[in-house]
């Protein structure tokens, strides 16, 4: 079937998930989606450790706040171009906040008066550096 | 969607057509397609409900099911897809 015939059946594949694109290969590559499945082994980075830590201290592992389920619930309601743009990682992360805002562990306004504190930190600590 | 879940080593199948805005494990490329149902893999949790922080109270037992590409994409007769999928979402094959 192609894409076009599969699209008009049921739901445009605008309004589908980003996380359930299978199939729409054509529609992958004009958002200019490399949709090659790289066999590269990738080395880790201290920021995906990190992120793997925070989720594991936050589900069933750690605190049962969170369960992987619900994680990719909250990613599939992200746009289709953050879902395929964000790498692995960021996904995860951008999920984390999500549920957090959701499940009230903090909120939105926490959130942001944190993130601003961070930038102002680093922005500080490049300053210095340049000095 | 029924409650019976019940089916054999070598059934064919249909995934059930059901568009659903909630959180589910069913491909769009999919739903409507017949399968085979190689085994039967036992209950599992439900993530249709952990996705929403509920407990898990219907049964949810999985099958694994092969699909053939020609039937899924009109591709070649050989390749084949193997996707786990709950009974919830399988329906009989109308003779």
């Amino acid at each position: 079937m192609t894409d076009d015939k599969q699209a008009k059946s049921h739901t445009h594949v605008e309004t589908r998930g980003a996380h359930d694109l299978g199939g729409f290969l054509n529609y992958l590559l004009a958002h200019g989606i490399d949709a090659r499945i790289s066999r590269e082994e990738m080395p880790t980075t201290p920021y995906e450790e990190r992120a793997d830590a925070m989720l594991l201290l936050l589900s069933n592992a750690g605190k049962g706040l969170l369960n992987i389920h619900a994680m990719r619930r909250a990613s599939e309601k992200f746009s289709h171009e953050d879902y395929l743009k964000l790498s692995y990682y960021d996904r995860w992360l951008r999920a984390i906040v999500a549920l957090c805002i959701e499940t009230g562990i903090f909120s939105t306004q926490e959130w942001e008066a944190k993130k601003r504190q961070v930038m102002r930190r680093n922005k500080f600590s490049q300053q210095r550096q340049s000095d | 969607m029924g409650k019976k879940q019940g089916f054999l080593n070598g059934q064919f199948v249909r995934v059930k057509s059901l568009w659903s805005a909630e959180h589910h494990r069913v491909p769009h490329y999919l739903k409507g397609k017949i399968g085979q149902v190689i085994s039967c893999l036992g209950h599992v949790e439900n993530p249709e409900m952990r996705a929403y922080f509920k407990d898990n109270r219907d049964p949810y037992i999985l099958y694994r099911v092969r699909f053939t590409h020609a039937h899924l994409w009109g591709g070649n007769k050989m390749d084949e897809i193997f996707a786990d999928l709950a009974g919830k979402w399988l329906s009989e094959l109308e003779e």
